[in-house]
């Protein structure tokens, strides 16, 4: 696929980790012994292997209270799998019902960001490999999207922006005096044709250390419905969620710092 | 807001095959327990062990999706202070029903998937006939008529504050 016309794009975006992904329902009769199956068709490529907790269902809904209690209903025990690159840089995510691609700098953060047109293309072939997996074994219908997202996740140091303050890094702080600490977050609402809510763009700023040094740890995501259940629809919604994400980048970030990261 | 520890593998190590520490949780109710949600988490863990054929002809388990998109819909209605807690209700086909019921008024709604919810409701404006609506992503609607069923409004609140 093609890169879309007019999108923003820097050279050297401050990118740390990217990661596209897909909620689905459980196909019938599937359990966990077979997430080794699962394996099996990503090993060649991805041939280490880590277990996680899995990760709870979401979904983007409107209109309700804010949440009052906490309950959480993790429901069926599937672990998450990481399928690992050799080298590190790319993961598979799996579980019962969620498959994600991630792709993040790793040691000594210098492997290149190889662009969402690589991502996306692997991600894609690698959605349709699992559903026909599951339409063979468990002659299981087709994967049945309900939640996709896309998270680009920058790790803007401070040593990479020396000379700038704060206001020239981005473009929605305007303080007289930098404050010592930050920390924020915004929402947007993404709807459909009709103008309904179908999902929300997410971003948050907030600062951490690494070895590396102090940085301002930028987060933007896009999560919702999709707008059929569809694999070829959850891509559609994927591609649209980063021309969002790359858009409202460039829009909460600053000339100064755009210079830096080599915007053409 | 998304959460860094759900899909950052950051920091991690990696060796060819590493062993999980942890037990997956089932439900975990974070806040003082109170009878009321007590009672809702107990309904949907025993829904969630439900098997093939439970209601003695070839009843499906309740899916575990819609088992999810349920409780999230019941957490961001119901508060502590909701004095009428829902039923639910299992389907054969592994939906659930949410239903609330007071005074010859009922609310209903019909979790048949993620983003797939039939809302019905009667009382005495809509007569016993009802209205139905179908919601997807904004249950909007469905705040207005829990307020209404329960008597709360914002001025309401706000004397009670």
């Amino acid at each position: 696929m093609t890169r879309p016309a007019n999108l923003p794009d820097f050279e050297k975006p401050p990118l740390n980790e990217v990661v596209l992904g897909v909620q689905f329902a459980p196909a019938p009769g599937y359990q966990q012994i077979y997430a080794g199956q699962v394996w099996e068709l990503f090993k060649k490529d991805f041939p280490l292997v880590q277990e996680q907790p899995a990760l709870p269902p979401s979904f983007e809904t409107f209109g309700l209270p804010r949440p009052q209690i906490g309950f959480d209903f993790i429901g069926a025990g599937h672990d998450r799998f990481w399928f690992l690159r050799e080298n590190q840089h790319e993961l598979i995510q799996f579980q019962l019902d969620k498959f994600l691609h991630n792709w993040r700098k790793v040691g000594d953060e210098k492997n290149e960001y190889p662009r969402f047109e690589h991502i996306i293309s692997k991600f894609s072939a690698e959605l349709k490999t699992l559903e026909t997996f599951f339409q063979k074994n468990f002659s299981a219908p087709p994967l049945s999207v309900n939640q996709c997202e896309v998270t680009y996740i920058n790790f803007i140091y401070e040593s990479d922006t020396a000379g700038l303050d704060l206001n020239d890094v981005f473009s929605f702080l305007n303080f007289e005096t930098s404050p010592d600490e930050v920390a924020c977050n915004f929402t947007r609402h993404i709807l459909n044709d009709k103008g309904e809510p179908r999902g929300r763009v997410r971003c948050t700023l907030n600062q951490a250390h690494s070895a590396k040094g102090p940085f301002y740890r930028l987060e933007i995501s896009t999560k919702g419905a999709p707008d059929s259940h569809s694999i070829t629809d959850a891509l559609s919604f994927v591609n649209q969620g980063r021309v969002k994400i790359v858009n409202l980048f460039k829009e909460i970030t600053a000339p100064p710092a755009h210079k830096l990261w080599s915007i053409k | 807001m998304a959460s860094p520890s759900a899909f950052s593998p950051n920091g991690t190590t990696a060796t060819n095959v590493a062993k999980l520490t942890q037990p997956a949780r089932r439900v975990n109710l974070s806040d003082p327990p109170i009878i009321g949600w007590e009672a809702i988490k107990s309904r949907l863990e025993e829904l969630s062990k439900l098997e093939a054929g439970w209601d003695g002809y070839r009843g499906v388990p309740m899916r575990f999706e819609i088992g999810y998109f349920a409780a999230e819909i019941i957490k961001n209605l119901c508060d502590l202070s909701t004095p009428y807690m829902p039923q639910i209700i299992p389907g054969s086909n592994g939906d659930v029903q949410i239903e609330w019921h007071h005074s010859g008024k009922s609310i209903e709604l019909h979790v048949k998937a993620p983003y797939d919810v039939t809302a019905w409701r009667n009382n005495d404006a809509v007569g016993e006939d009802g209205e139905e609506i179908n919601l997807t992503t904004d249950f909007t609607a469905i705040s207005k008529w829990l307020n209404e069923f329960t008597g709360a409004t914002p001025a309401n609140e706000a004397a009670a504050a």
